[in-house]
């Protein structure tokens, strides 16, 4: 397994790499900076003071420099865990991330336990009541999660949040608790406010994870071994349990390569309807105004995410089931 | 079977990990060392490195150690050094580790590699496709475990089969050849 996990931990150095460079060319690709945008406001309010600053930050950050030179500047930082300095906010970017990323974590984990634990067993369900009312049920309702919009759904819970239950409209805790340190007040206020957006944005990953478990456990459930561990009398749990669902199990496990990522961007438009305090929103803004190193940061966290996201599901799926798959016949 | 042989890792794959290490452990502790690294980065940094650092130890061992194929058995000399007998033989378990996605894989391509476990009691052998006659053991342990009725787990029997020592019958399942 070690030279299993150092082979792909190889890999991810040359991926990182393609990955900065092309993160780097895209947020350079739109015409001028945000040090452009600063200088046409600053001239159009007359000021003077501010086209100094201008010059200290376009020194400071080499964006006088060939692009190439900046780009080693910001990589060398990156490696020693300086995100850099957000423009808009003039704070360091770990600073603005702040607080933010830890509601969104809480949001994220939330909505990720909320996926598993209500899809695996309505999975499980509908796959051995297969063509049962309760599986046709189930999939209708798996259906109208794909279908539904979270954006839709988002505006019509916060209504329903608000006319039964009195919820205040948008954000994630009550406006009386927004910077204040955390309190078990706060806490409760964040746990009322949770639900909307682990159910917006839970629906339809629970709803396509229903459907893949299904059909997994559907193609496992018709094999011969399983027929034939029921011919001998194994009790239809201990079959089930032993070996069709452990196979099933790979694409909540495969998923793990795109749920980390998701942990920190948020959800993004889900987040601007519900006016969440979450990174989504803060990433937006980043690569509206070209705040480049806030949103170069920003995406190479995300890469990053995703890169051990998939380093993760590939040594556990190396785990459960180290099997051989060819992609037409094998040969010796 | 062949003649008793002495096996060994081919020098190019030992070559290639010893290279791996010695990379992945520059990369992850040059920074740390030579530069001002943030405190958690330069923990992570560390861990990745010391695990590089002990996959180095690894291929060393693996360097110095030599396996015999013979008609009682299986045995490692060197610093991992360890017996199975053929007639003591009470599990196999043959994994495959893939490297890249579905494509047409054998036991050498590039695509990843086959890991064989002999099992005696308390003492295993572990071997990988790039040791020289790694074939040669794997059909060795097949026909043992085919004569002496030994359970084969799913994994270890589907990948039997595509390296050519067990068939899948007309119900899908993978039995021994």
């Amino acid at each position: 397994m070690i030279a299993f996990t150092i082979h792909r931990l190889i890999i991810m150095v040359p991926t990182l790499i393609g990955i900065s460079l092309i993160t780097f060319i895209i947020i350079q690709l739109p015409p001028g900076d945000f040090l452009s945008t600063m200088i046409a406001e600053c001239e159009a309010q007359g000021e003077s003071g501010c086209m100094e600053q201008i010059g200290i930050y376009r020194q400071e950050f080499g964006l006088d420099r060939p692009m190439w030179q900046q780009y080693v500047i910001w990589v060398a930082d990156l490696v020693q865990g300086d995100m850099g300095i957000s423009f808009e906010y003039n704070k360091p970017v770990a600073e603005v991330i702040g607080e933010s990323l830890w509601l969104t974590i809480i949001v994220s984990g939330a909505t990720i336990i909320f996926t598993w634990v209500v899809s695996f067993p309505i999975g499980v369900y509908s796959a051995t009541h297969q063509y049962s009312w309760g599986d046709h049920g189930l999939t209708f309702l798996g259906f109208l999660g794909l279908a539904t919009p979270n954006f839709l759904l988002a505006l019509v819970l916060l209504f329903l949040g608000n006319v039964w239950f009195g919820t205040s409209i948008g954000g994630l805790m009550d406006p009386v608790y927004i910077d204040q340190p955390w309190t078990w007040g706060k806490f409760l206020s964040i746990l009322e406010h949770l639900w909307i957006p682990v159910v917006v944005i839970g629906t339809s990953g629970t709803a396509g994870m229903i459907r893949r478990l299904r059909a997994n456990l559907l193609d496992e459930l018709h094999r011969q071994y399983v027929v034939t561990a029921k011919a001998k009398g194994l009790h239809p749990a201990r079959v089930l349990v032993r070996y069709p669902l452990r196979m099933a199990l790979n694409p909540f496990i495969a998923d793990i390569g795109n749920l980390l990522p998701q942990v920190i961007s948020g959800a993004v438009i889900v987040s601007v309807v519900l006016s969440l305090p979450t990174t989504g929103p803060i990433l937006l803004r980043a690569l509206q105004t070209q705040d480049m190193y806030l949103a170069g940061s920003f995406l190479m966290c995300l890469a990053l995410l995703t890169v051990l996201g998939v380093l993760v599901s590939d040594l556990l799926l190396a785990v459960l089931d180290p099997r051989i798959r060819l992609g037409s016949s094998g040969s010796r | 079977m062949k003649a008793p042989g002495v096996l060994r890792y081919d020098n190019r794959s030992i070559a290639a990990d010893y290279a791996r290490a010695a990379f992945g452990a520059v990369v992850c502790l040059a920074p740390p060392v030579f530069m001002d690294v943030a405190a958690v980065l330069a923990w992570v940094l560390v861990a990745v490195g010391a695990l590089f650092v002990a996959f180095g130890l690894r291929t060393l061992l693996r360097h110095l150690t030599t396996y015999e194929l013979s008609q009682d058995g299986m045995r490692a000399t060197g610093p991992l050094g360890a017996t199975v007998s053929w007639n003591g033989l009470t599990a196999i378990n043959l994994a495959y580790f893939q490297t890249r996605p579905r494509r047409k894989i054998i036991a050498r391509s590039p695509g990843g590699w086959m890991e064989l476990t002999l099992r005696e009691g308390p003492q295993a052998i572990k071997i990988d496709s790039s040791l020289e006659g790694f074939d040669d053991v794997v059909g060795e342990a097949a026909r043992v475990a085919r004569e002496r009725g030994l359970t084969l787990n799913s994994v270890t029997l589907a990948n039997l089969a595509a390296m050519g020592f067990a068939q899948t019958s007309g119900d899908g399942e993978e039995v021994l050849s």
